[in-house]
């Protein structure tokens, strides 16, 4: 979204004072430093990243210069495969002011010539972006480059991600501006707080972090959120001393700007456009079918494109692509035409980025989906695979802001809120009824599962139906079969409410019919059944290490299953305790949130097994994960079970 | 790899009246195609090979038609056309087609997009496409796109395929050729397929016309060969013109070939770079033989030249100066091959040569297609009397004398001494393709415990030593740990150590300790116990759905020897039988010992082709299935 206001964010100028570059003799280092022993074992070290960003007036406009340097050591081929290219984007060809790269191998130091780098445009995304190979680099090659760009100022809200995928000995950030200038400032996970330092450059203050010997994010923790979890801060402009504004970058102008925005009458070719489009859509009874009827004519006709060119409805509409307002715009009025109440959501996915409810910036409101208050559900426009009241899981369990219209005196007004966007309670789950049948061979069973899969268990499947060919569809659900069936040569899958016209409104079923025989195997007399197979692959945790990040889940989850078992005529059960499991996660205050339970009963020939499993919470503390783990993986040993099947 | 341009593309052809398609048309093809998009109803291309002035002149026209067939109008209201400075867009019409009050209304294009092409290993290529957006597009509309293109150099020209793995109807490709044009062309793919072919003078032209009137579908599916095996196409070259009885040779013949590509390489490394020798010299200073030169100069090369991909214009044929990839140190295929052998000769070594090779992604042999679509790539071939050893720059993980996996079996166009040469890469055999593991198991508190020794020979080491090196260090541990699971997911990778993984000349060692939970089965007194810890080659059944051939990874033998130390206090109640099986692709064998101490289990398994064709698949199938039997198989002990 940020494109968009950042219009109107121009528009509250910032008033005029000296204008400089402080860095602009800035030069490459040659301070020594020492690698830390625990990092000795990584790919790559960053030894300084500098980044340094000065406000500053050139003619009528505030600008910013911005600085990055970073100086990085290479221990392994692979680090010199990730550095051997470079890409350097900006906006203007002009706006590159200075590009310097250098390669230190022992003593020998190579410099980037200006012949090698070649230059583009991105017509797509509207940038020009240098690109080219480093000369010289080799493992144990030092890397040193900065460059510096003049643009437009970010002012109303950045996040910077200091953590990174390799470790930093030395970091440092500083944004310079005019004395009669205040920023606010914000830094998490543990990453030092910002200051402001007055006499570091004349008549200017200085906002400044300073932080050693960072450790990586790690990226390989299963269910965990690295955004979340970095070491990272925010910044915005805050206070302007010369015309006494304080809090310059809120919401409520944002909020007003939108609502303004979202409901200027269409111009005269696009609302034919719009008139033509509402002749499509049939009048429903109910709300939640009016909205679905509205989503499918919409996301039918156009798809959301991040860099559309299409300015106006009329020329969307034709040519199949919007961009984020447009389409905003076009579901708020349409709702409007259908008198149905709904606010906008400004927010972001969480592993793009953590709405901070404490902390108004812009940085966070990247996205925007509908909600509506009569339902408690939402809608999200962009995503044509998703229909009401399935958005991205990825939404929830962050904040975001929603905007709703008041009427004050006959005036209907904006008025917003920051909220957390909640899970719906028991909406994704998966349930399986299972039989397994001896009865007409002891040797051969047949192998029957009716799952049905319920919210986002089946949201990554249920709608594929209607956008891939036959044939593939036919392999999607033989896979499918597969992954939840048992290991057989001849898989029958059947399905039910499959399309994206029962996506949140109906659960996927599948039935998987198949022998069985891969399940059994011969021991003398007896027969192994490897019973826990027919549940399907289970997630596990068995790999010991210790872990760093919270848990955090993509979203709450149950789990269900009956198995019947025909037992062959003429053997009994010798091993059913193995069915036997208990297993509990409780949150750090001691609630019960997640179990795995399964227990059996014999009776005629027929051997019941009932499983429960469920994990209901958004995200644990470190300290409960060895509970989270055995839970996980009770399930993951139960599809391990055999059972012996021992002649009587 | 060069990636020559446009030989993946389709590109079609103009001067057509378009097809008509009525409500019964729209119907037929909705249900012929179902949960397809669109239809291609008319895809042709009109080359034109003009002489003008005593030059070669060759144009493209093309012409597409679609029809569209659902309202999911997803990613189908663009069409791209690719272009390059070889291959100038000369211009280009788009439009829409809709009925309106029973009139085909025509309705211009939208936004248009040009955009450099993006492709994984190539850092920067002239490639552009042009991305024209559709307005209006509905059930039963017609998307039209017609083009010109121009080729620069008459060498290079491209492929016209007559079928793609999408749904088609008709599709023409022609060449249109002034008199004393004389061409070539190779056809390939075409057994399932009616191709016309029609050869006839219009207005002084020599007209050559192939035409397909019901294009069959051809699916795309994983584990198939590439698609130039596997899609009907045609390659065209000029063998020669004549102007005014005189009679001018292009690529007439493989040595016409020859002496086009002679151009590219005629100005290169002929100043002697004083830095490369000195350093050439001092690196080979210990090596005693030629040979070990050589293996010493192409490991170097291997090892400090990373891999990066130029290629606009000729960039993308002419090798670079020695000297400036040595400054550098990175470079593509040509590059290295001119590195490799440049410093052979400043070591003394003057029988190492340049060589064009074709890919396994190309099909052609070069006395089918004297034509620079054969090859896409280069590399260095050493010659001596007894030993012709190809080397590859841009394989980092091959050891010297082996071929780089993807040149095995193609033809080599050496240059060699001022004419050309032609030899075969040799292909491995399953037999030398070859791992092997030795494991001790044991049995303790539930647990089965083992601790194992593997070692990976040629292909087999230099793909996993390759991936290793190409991997993060913490990630290392994860790779092996996928590999070689056993028994269930419960297994635990400890105390991991590999050995010359720096030395290609070596074959690959490590060696593991690790646990397996829940697999043997205790009960009362009885222990079931399944020594065939694998189930790679399990899951190798084809579908019975299966249309193309089936490709698998590569030739291999793999031998397992496990050894299980009896518990204490068990005895042997149960083993399994000993049993084998063999067919033209592949073979298995099982053999069980025992002892009162131990039991002996040697497993091996043999993949002797890597393409299971389609009509052979039963027979494929047959044996996984014996052998996916054998693997339920346990042995019981008894507690005494």
């Amino acid at each position: 979204m940020k494109k968009n206001y950042k219009f109107f964010a121009s528009l509250l100028f910032v008033t005029s004072f000296a204008q400089a570059q402080e860095f602009k003799n800035f030069t490459y280092s040659d301070k020594k430093i020492e690698v830390p022993k625990e990092f000795s074992n990584n790919d790559a070290v960053i030894l300084e990243k500098n980044i340094k960003v000065e406000l500053a007036q050139k003619e009528k406009y505030s600008v910013e210069y911005y600085l990055f340097h970073e100086k990085v050591l290479l221990n392994s081929d692979l680090a010199v495969e990730n550095y051997n290219r470079v890409y350097i984007p900006f906006s203007n060809p002009k706006d590159l002011i200075v590009n310097k790269l250098r390669v230190i191998t022992g003593d020998k130091v190579q410099e980037l010539k200006n012949s090698d780098i070649k230059q583009e445009v991105d017509e797509e995304k509207g940038y020009t972006y240098n690109y080219f190979a480093v000369n010289g680099l080799q493992k144990g090659s030092i890397i040193e480059k900065y460059y510096m760009i003049e643009r437009n100022p970010k002012l109303d809200g950045m996040y910077i991600e200091v953590q990174n995928k390799w470790p930093i000995v030395n970091y440092s950030f500083e944004y310079i501006h005019g004395n009669h200038l205040e920023y606010a400032h914000t830094s998490y996970n543990g990453l030092p707080s910002l200051f402001y330092k007055d006499d570091l450059y004349k008549d200017k203050k200085t906002l400044v972090l300073e932080a050693h010997n960072l450790n990586v994010n790690p990226d390989d923790e299963k269910y965990s959120n690295q955004t979340r979890n970095a070491k990272s801060f925010r910044y915005k402009l805050d206070k302007n001393f010369y015309n006494n504004t304080t809090n310059i970058y809120n919401f409520t102008s944002l909020t007003t700007n939108i609502f303004n925005l979202l409901n200027k009458d269409y111009e005269k070719k696009d609302q034919k456009a719009f008139d033509n489009l509402v002749k499509a859509i049939a009048k429903k009874s109910n709300q939640t079918d009016q909205i679905r009827a509205i989503e499918d004519v919409v996301k039918n006709k156009v798809s959301y494109y991040k860099y559309s060119k299409n300015d106006n409805l009329a020329d969307a509409l034709s040519l199949g692509d919007i961009g984020q307002l447009n389409l905003t715009k076009l579901f708020y009025q349409l709702f409007k035409k259908f008198n149905i109440e709904n606010q906008i959501v400004f927010t972001s996915q969480r592993e793009d980025a953590i709405v901070d409810p404490n902390f108004q910036s812009f940085d966070y409101l990247e996205d925007i989906i509908f909600y509506f208050p009569k339902e408690n559900k939402y809608l999200e426009p962009q995503n044509r695979m998703f229909r009401f009241p399935v958005i991205d899981y990825s939404f929830y369990n962050n904040y975001g802001l929603f905007i709703k219209t008041k009427e004050f005196g006959g005036n209907l007004m904006p008025v917003n809120e920051i909220k957390k966007l909640e899970f719906e309670p028991n909406f994704t789950y998966n349930n399986m009824d299972i039989t397994l049948d001896f009865s007409k061979n002891a040797f051969n069973p047949t192998f029957k599962s009716n799952i049905s899969f319920g919210g986002y268990q089946a949201t990554q499947i249920q709608g594929l139906v209607d956008l891939v060919a036959k044939n593939s569809w036919e392999e999607i659900l033989q896979d499918f079969g597969k992954n939840y069936g048992v290991k057989s040569s001849k898989i029958d899958v059947e399905t039910e409410n499959e399309g994206i016209a029962n996506l949140g409104l109906k659960p996927f079923n599948i039935t998987i019919t198949s022998d069985a025989d891969q399940l059994i195997q011969r021991a003398g007399n007896n027969i192994i059944v490897k019973l826990g197979e027919v549940i399907g692959a289970q997630m596990e945790l068995y790999q010991q290490k210790e872990r760093v990040l919270p848990i955090e889940l993509n979203y709450p989850n149950d789990y269900l299953r009956d198995i019947k078992v025909i037992l062959p005529k003429g053997y009994r059960v010798k091993n059913p305790e193995a069915l036997v499991f208990n297993k509990v996660l409780n949150d750090e205050k001691g609630k019960k949130v997640g179990e795995f339970i399964s227990s059996y009963e014999i009776k005629d020939e027929v051997l019941t097994v009932k499983n429960t499993e469920y994990y209901h919470f958004d995200i644990l503390p470190v300290s409960q994960y060895n509970m989270y783990r055995d839970v996980t993986n009770a399930a993951a040993d139960f599809n391990k079970v055999s059972l012996i099947l021992e002649k009587i | 790899m060069l990636l020559r341009h446009f030989q993946n593309k389709i590109i079609v052809a103009i001067i057509c009246v378009t097809t008509f398609v009525n409500a019964q048309d729209l119907s037929f093809y909705q249900d012929k195609f179902k949960s397809f998009n669109e239809v291609s109803l008319l895809d042709t291309e009109d080359v034109y090979i003009t002489l003008q002035k005593g030059n070669v002149n060759v144009s493209v026209k093309a012409y597409e038609e679609y029809l569209i067939l659902n309202d999911k109008l997803r990613n189908i209201n663009v069409e791209s056309i690719f272009y390059s400075d070889f291959v100038k867009l000369q211009s280009f019409e788009a439009y829409t087609l809709n009925k309106v009050n029973n009139k085909e209304k025509k309705i211009g294009y939208g936004n248009v997009l040009d955009k450099l092409l993006e492709q994984n290993n190539i850092f920067h290529s002239d490639t552009r496409l042009k991305y024209i957006t559709y307005r209006d597009l509905e059930i039963g509309s017609k998307k039209v796109l017609n083009y010109t293109l121009k080729f620069e150099d008459p060498y290079l020209l491209h492929r016209f395929n007559f079928a793609n793995f999408e749904p088609a109807v008709k599709k023409r490709f022609r060449l249109i050729l002034d008199p004393g044009i004389e061409i070539g062309y190779l056809l390939s793919n075409t057994k399932n397929i009616a191709i016309q072919f029609k050869n006839y003078t219009e207005k002084g032209k020599n007209i050559l016309e192939w035409s397909v009137d019901d294009v069959p579908m051809y699916y795309s599916e994983e584990n198939m060969l590439p698609r130039n095996f596997i899609l009907p196409h045609i390659n065209f070259y000029i063998k020669s013109f004549t102007v005014n009885g005189k009679k001018t040779d292009m690529l007439n013949s493989i040595e016409g070939l020859y002496k086009y590509y002679t151009n590219f390489i005629k100005d290169l490394n002929k100043v002697e770079d004083l830095a490369l020798k000195n350093f050439t010299l001092e690196l080979i200073k210990n090596e005693k033989t030629e040979k070990d030169k050589v293996k010493k100069i192409y490991q170097w090369v291997q090892d400090e030249i990373k891999y990066v991909a130029f290629e606009s214009g000729y960039d993308g044929f002419i090798p670079r100066q020695a000297s400036l990839i040595f400054e550098r140190r990175f470079a593509d295929c040509k590059d290295m091959s001119s590195l490799i052998t440049a410093m052979c000769k400043y070591a003394g070594v003057n029988n190492v040569y340049l060589t064009w090779i074709g890919t396994d992604s190309l099909p052609y042999m070069y006395k089918d297609l004297p034509s620079p679509a054969t090859d896409n790539h280069m590399i260095a071939t050493y010659i001596t009397d007894k030993d012709t050893i190809f080397l590859d720059g841009t394989d980092s993980y091959i050891k010297f004398g082996l071929p780089s996996g993807f040149t095995r079996g193609k033809e080599a166009l050496i240059d060699f001494n001022g004419s050309y040469l032609i030899k075969e890469v040799p292909k491995i055999s399953y037999k030398d393709n070859y791992a092997s593991e030795h494991i001790k198991l044991s049995f303790n508190d539930g647990l089965l415990k083992g601790s194992s020794k593997v070692v990976l020979k040629n292909y087999l080491r230099s793909d996993l030593a390759g991936r290793i090196k190409n991997s993060l260090q913490k990630e290392k541990q994860e790779i092996f740990k996928e590999l070689y699971e056993k028994g269930n997911n419960t297994f635990q990778l400890l105390n991991l150590k590999d050995y010359n993984l720096e030395d290609k000349q070596e074959d690959y060692l490590f060696e593991y300790d690790f646990t397996i939970a829940n697999h043997a089965i205790t009960i009362d007194k009885e222990l079931y116990v399944n020594l065939l810890l694998n189930d790679t080659f399990e899951n190798l059944k084809i579908e019975d759905r299966r249309k193309n051939d089936y490709k698998l990874k590569d030739v291999v033998t793999i031998e397992n020897y496990i050894e299980f130390e009896i518990p204490k206090g068990y005895k042997l109640d149960y083993l399994p039988e000993n049993t084998n099986n063999e067919n033209e692709f592949a073979s298995y064998n099982i053999k069980y010992t025992a002892s009162t101490s131990k039991i002996n289990l040697h497993y091996k398994i043999e993949i002797k082709k890597d393409v299971v064709p389609n009509d052979k698949f039963k027979i494929w199938n047959d044996l996984v299935m014996d052998l996916k039997n054998q693997h339920l198989e346990s042995l019981k002990l008894i507690k005494l």
